[in-house]
Parts: C-alpha cells; structure tokens; sequence
C-alpha cells in the first residue's frame, strides 16, 4: 500500500491524491464507526462539544495528511520543505542547534509531524526520529528508508530497555532527536491534564534530556486551510529536578502538554489519536 | 582487583531505581530485567547507567554493553569491579 501511495505522489499532483486520499479516509470512517467513536472519545479530551463529525473529520485529514506524507518523500527536499509556508520560532532551533548539547524535540501524532524532521535537514540540523516498530518489519524498513531520503535518521524503540544509550549519544553529538509525547509506550508513561479529561503521555525521555542538560523544544506542524504548513517552534524547557522522578516527569509533561493544547485545540481535526487515550 | 561488593550494587539499585522489593531481598543471582526479576524498567536503566556514572566514574556507551553487564545483581557487581580496575578513581 504504502509503494502504491509514494508512486501515486510520483504520478500525480499533490491536489489531486489530497483530494483522492481525504475521499478514501472519509469513506473508510464512515464503514468503520466503532473506530469513530474511540476518535471522538479522544477528542473531546479536547473539547466536550465535538461529535462524530468532528471524528470523522479527523479520518479524512488524516488522509490528506498521508498524501502530504508520500509527496514530500517523493520530491526532492529542497523542493518538498516549500510545503512549509509560514513558520514561527526557528530561532529556538537555531540557538539550540548553537549550544551544541542537541535538543529532544517534542511533539503530538499531530499534523505533518514528519515534516520536521525535513525542516531541520535543510536547517544544516543531524535529525533522528524516534519510532516504535511497526506493525511489520517490512513497513518498518520501508519508513526508515522514507525518511532518509530527506536526510532524517530513525531509532526504533521498543521492547529494549537500552535503546536509551543509543538516543543519548545522538544527543552527545548534537543531533536533534524528536519524539511524540502522546504516543505512550505502556510502561513509560505519566497523566496529563487536558481541558476535558486526563491522558497518559510519554515522560521516561525527559530524564534523559535533563541528565544532559539538554533543551526540550515542543514543535507542532499544522496544514492551514490554502493545504500548506504552519511551523510553531517553542521556547526549549531546561528540566530540572522537582525533588522526585515521579513528580519531574509530571510536572515537565504537562508544561509540555500545556504548551502544544492551543494549537491541538485548533486544530482537532488534525489530532490523529485512533486508539483510546485516556488511562 | 577493586572489590565493589553486594551492598554497593544494592545501594546503587536502592538510590536510582522504583524497586518493588526490600533492599535486604536483593541476592546476587537476581535478575534486573524481565520475568522473576526485579522489574526494572526502561526509565531505571536509564537512572542506573547516570548513577553509575556519578559514582563510579564509568560512562556506558554501547547498549550490547549494557545488556550484557545488567543482566543480574552478580554480573553488574562483576562488571563493575572490572571497570573499575579499568578506570580507577582519581585522587
């Protein structure tokens, strides 16, 4: 599926297989209600008042967001970035990208989080993207091989308990290494509160930042309304201890959590959460 | 050879680690890691390998490494010892 996606993006323009994709994810919410629903659970974590509609919706940009996905990959980078229209914060990038520590880029299963890694790339930035493994080893591979073509790295993370060794010599080499925060893993997570309700986010990566002194840098990557992207880059986070680890790890994940709210809660229908969130 | 005993691996364990366990439970043919062990997780292998560092002086780099020395109470106690034979602290 995913090579008959990147030779669509090959073969046709962007418009076309958004429009093709955003119809094909439309199609699929509306067989698969029960899906739906866990989306419009998650959602109203957000904001109580959205409904089927809205989760619905989600399905659909989450289609065109694939499209996105396959055409950046298949483009060359410097061609692909100008997808990015309108970018806010660069600066925080580039004075992290100046101390030379490396930075842990946080961000949600939001937008074109991918596009970040191709942002940094043609920033002069190293990148690595931390993955868990995919359903099969086969889609694993095929990413892995995705993302470098514009020049971004991937660590799989999972089952291995020193798969942290591997992210902290990234740091050491002042590399950038980005994250999803409200992808879990199960035995590393901590909860959040969200306007609606509480979910569980990733925290056990911050340690590592704090141990290094490294600057967390909360990012999102939204689509505006013209199809192009909208980069927000916040001020970095220095975390430091708040007397146990446990409360460490909460306290930074919701300022973390926090700091991304405004721009999911603009956005929901961009929030692709498809299994259930809250604890 | 520099003798880094039981109590040592124990009280790195105690100070940087969520145990389930009373310290005094600890024998040096408990594992770390998986089934029967001690449960250790991600996060506390992360916390173990700073600790390590802060007090022994011995950064670890290389996850095969790692995986080899955290296996049980025993072969971190070894592997300490010898590293620290390696890397003796200065004075």
């Amino acid at each position: 599926m995913f090579d008959a996606g990147a030779w669509l993006a090959r073969c046709f323009p962007l418009g076309v297989i958004r429009a093709l994709a955003g119809w094909a994810g439309w199609l699929y919410a509306f067989t698969h209600p029960k899906r739906v629903a866990v989306v419009r659970r998650n959602l109203q974590l957000l904001d109580a008042s959205l409904e089927g509609k809205s989760a619905r919706r989600v399905y659909r940009e989450f289609g065109k967001t694939l499209a996105d996905y396959f055409y950046i990959g298949t483009r060359p980078p410097a061609q692909a970035v100008r997808i990015i229209t309108k970018n806010e914060g660069l600066e925080h990038f580039r004075k992290a990208h100046e101390l030379g520590r490396g930075a842990l880029v946080v961000t949600a299963h939001f937008g074109l989080f991918d596009l970040g890694g191709l942002m940094l790339a043609q920033m002069g930035i190293p990148c690595a993207v931390l993955t868990y493994p995919e359903p099969s080893r086969a889609l694993t591979e095929w990413r892995t091989r995705f993302r470098r073509g514009w020049d971004a790295d991937t660590i799989e993370i999972g089952a291995d308990s020193f798969a942290f060794l591997q992210i902290a010599e990234r740091l050491r080499r002042g590399h950038f290494v980005a994250t999803l925060i409200d992808r879990p893993h199960p035995s590393d997570n901590t909860p959040v509160t969200l306007p609606n309700g509480t979910a569980n986010f990733s925290a056990g990566i911050l340690l590592l930042a704090a141990h290094g002194g490294v600057p967390v840098i909360p990012a999102t990557m939204s689509r505006q309304t013209d199809g192009a992207y909208h980069s927000r880059i916040f001020p970095p986070l220095f975390i430091q201890d708040r007397g146990s680890r446990a409360e460490t790890l909460r306290f930074y994940s919701q300022r973390i959590a926090d700091t991304l709210l405004p721009v999911l809660c603009a956005h929901p229908e961009q929030w692709y959460q498809f299994v259930p969130l809250s604890p | 050879m520099t003798e880094i005993t039981l109590d040592d691996v124990r009280t790195l364990l105690v100070d940087n680690c969520m145990l389930r366990v009373r310290p005094e439970e600890i024998e040096g043919q408990t594992l770390l890691f998986g089934p029967g062990s001690l449960g250790l997780d991600s996060i506390d292998a992360l916390q173990l390998t700073v600790g390590i560092e802060k007090s022994y002086g011995i950064a670890i780099r290389d996850p095969a490494v790692a995986r080899e020395a955290f296996q049980s109470v025993k072969t971190l106690q070894e592997w300490l010892s010898r590293q620290s034979d390696q890397n003796p602290p200065s004075a």
